[in-house]
């Protein structure tokens, strides 16, 4: 009977007809248009060869070779379509340029760079989290990533994608204005994977004291994500409950583990950083079984503290592993951090328009 | 780059109607979202279609898919905590479509710690053998005979024995 109804399960998890029309759509236009060979006339082929010659000589010949050699390794069947914008703002001795845009049919793409132009504060690590702003008279949705870093120059360059929609349908950007506004970047980036926690599991022992999470008072909850398996069982009494920190067992980076002991059956790991909200310090907390495989928490449960009036954001990890086997585990953690907050204040607005 | 054959377009949609189920399936049980199930299946196939990989039999394409898809998915899950949202599971979201007996195993199988689910998934959902799961999933054969054992196992738990007695 098994078979059979994995059989039948199997029947209703299929993507849906769009998402299937959206992924062929973007793969026709991403895959390099050299290895689409199609049958042509000889003399169409001289002739649209000849035209893009053109089209991609006149296009490549308005941007510097290192900002068109970065749109060709990003979109190289389009980016002789991108029209140069060149709008810049300065402050904080850091430039913001928008370089480039090209808009097809409801999408927008714009390259923008970032060049310090006095210090090195940015480097390739350079990340804008939630600190830039995309804003239209209309009702658009964008993301911004960042897709190249030139070290001579010190400038960094984000690819900006916008989308507007109607009714659920992509609407037509062209002659639409766009602010592009950042206050702040974060950079020097310090990343350590796979840092053992020097923490023998088998001395965990129950917690002797928890503290209560409630929504007043110096100590609240801010939020309880749940991650794992068993999520479903999660019930409020568990999610509701940290355990008490007890001492600094570890330190990597921002990130202090205070607290490694049983509660409710299941093992808690409690970690507090003071720089999740400025420097985006966070971890990611996991443990290893005999066979080396990773063992991904059951749940977490997110939680605010003050100390000292200092912000400190915690978050005890829960892994579903009964005492009498966690001897055979082994406590990891991947822990990131950026050194330098950037503050500033650069907006640009330009007009979507294909030349 | 990928080499892609004359008939590009051709290529393209057959590859989509051949495995877009299964990279769906795994993405979807993986993630349990359906969101996160949607950007997935478009990651997988346009690295698919961007790969320097020389495919030499259409078994290679179905484990590169397979390891593939299981790798965005770990990639998913170390970066979703960030997330501030809490979504309804697959299950939850499928419940709608599925007969009883079809959501309460579903359900069962998307309660599973993920490194169970996926050998559960492969198992069962996409047919394969122990050897090949190891093989996809670069995990030792006994490691992958005691990961549905114990996968196995906690079904049994959950379900009682309704819906599935496998030994």
């Amino acid at each position: 009977m098994n078979r059979e109804i994995f059989d039948s399960i199997n029947g209703k998890l299929t993507p849906e007809r769009e998402l299937i029309q959206q992924t062929m759509q973007k793969i026709k236009n991403t895959a390099p248009s050299a290895q689409r060979t199609r049958t042509h006339h000889p003399a169409l082929v001289a002739v649209a060869v000849l035209v893009c010659l053109s089209v991609t000589v006149s296009a490549s010949a308005n941007f510097s070779p290192s900002v068109y050699n970065l749109m060709q390794d990003v979109s190289p069947a389009v980016a002789q379509f991108f029209s140069p914008v060149r709008k810049s703002c300065e402050d904080n001795g850091i430039r913001m340029e928008v370089i480039s845009a090209y808009i097809h049919e409801g999408t927008a793409e714009v390259y923008i760079s970032m060049q310090d132009l006095t210090e090195d504060r940015i480097d390739e690590s350079i990340d804008l989290f939630d600190s830039y702003d995309i804003r239209s008279h209309f009702d658009i949705a964008g993301h911004c990533e960042r897709i190249g870093y030139d070290a001579n120059r010190k400038t960094a360059t984000f690819l900006i994608t916008v989308t507007q929609h109607e009714n659920g349908k992509e609407v037509d950007l062209r002659g639409q204005k766009i602010y592009f506004s950042v206050q702040s970047f974060l950079s020097r980036k310090n990343e350590q994977n796979n840092v053992p926690i020097a923490f023998d599991l088998a001395n965990a022992e129950s917690a002797t004291e928890i503290r209560k999470l409630d929504n007043s008072g110096m100590e609240r909850e801010i939020g309880v994500y749940y991650k794992g398996g068993s999520t479903l069982n999660m019930e409020d009494a568990e999610t509701n409950v940290i355990v008490a920190p007890v001492n600094v067992l570890c330190t990597v980076n921002d990130t202090k583990v205070t607290a490694v002991a049983y509660y409710n059956g299941k093992l808690r790991v409690q970690v507090m950083t003071e720089h999740r909200l400025d420097k985006d310090a966070h971890e990611w907390i996991y443990l290893t079984d005999e066979d080396g495989e990773t063992v991904q928490p059951y749940g977490t449960v997110d939680f605010l503290t003050y100390k000292d009036g200092v912000k400190i954001i915690g978050r005890d990890y829960i892994f579903d592993i009964p005492k009498a086997e966690i001897q055979n585990y082994k406590l990891y953690g991947d822990f990131i951090t950026s050194e330098m907050l950037t503050k500033g204040n650069w907006k640009v607005s330009f007009r979507l328009e294909n030349q | 780059m990928h080499v892609l054959p004359p008939d590009t377009d051709s290529y393209i949609d057959e590859i989509l109607r051949e495995y877009s189920d299964m990279v769906y399936r795994i993405a979807l049980t993986n993630t349990k979202q359906k969101f996160d199930a949607d950007d997935i299946f478009q990651e997988v196939f346009l690295a698919f279609f961007q790969s320097h990989v020389q495919f030499e039999s259409e078994e290679h394409i179905k484990y590169w898919l397979i390891r593939v898809t299981v790798n965005f998915c770990k990639k998913h899950h170390r970066s979703a905590w960030q997330k501030r949202t809490v979504s309804l599971d697959a299950a939850m979201q499928l419940s709608s479509c599925m007969t009883e007996q079809e959501f309460t195993v579903y359900d069962a199988v998307c309660r599973l710690p993920v490194k169970y689910r996926t050998v559960i998934q492969l198992f069962y959902f996409e047919d394969m053998t122990i050897d090949d799961i190891s093989r996809v999933l670069h995990r030792k054969d006994t490691t992958v005979k005691s990961q549905l054992a114990r996968a196995r196992g906690k079904l049994r738990e959950m379900l009682k024995g309704d819906y599935f007695y496998e030994p």
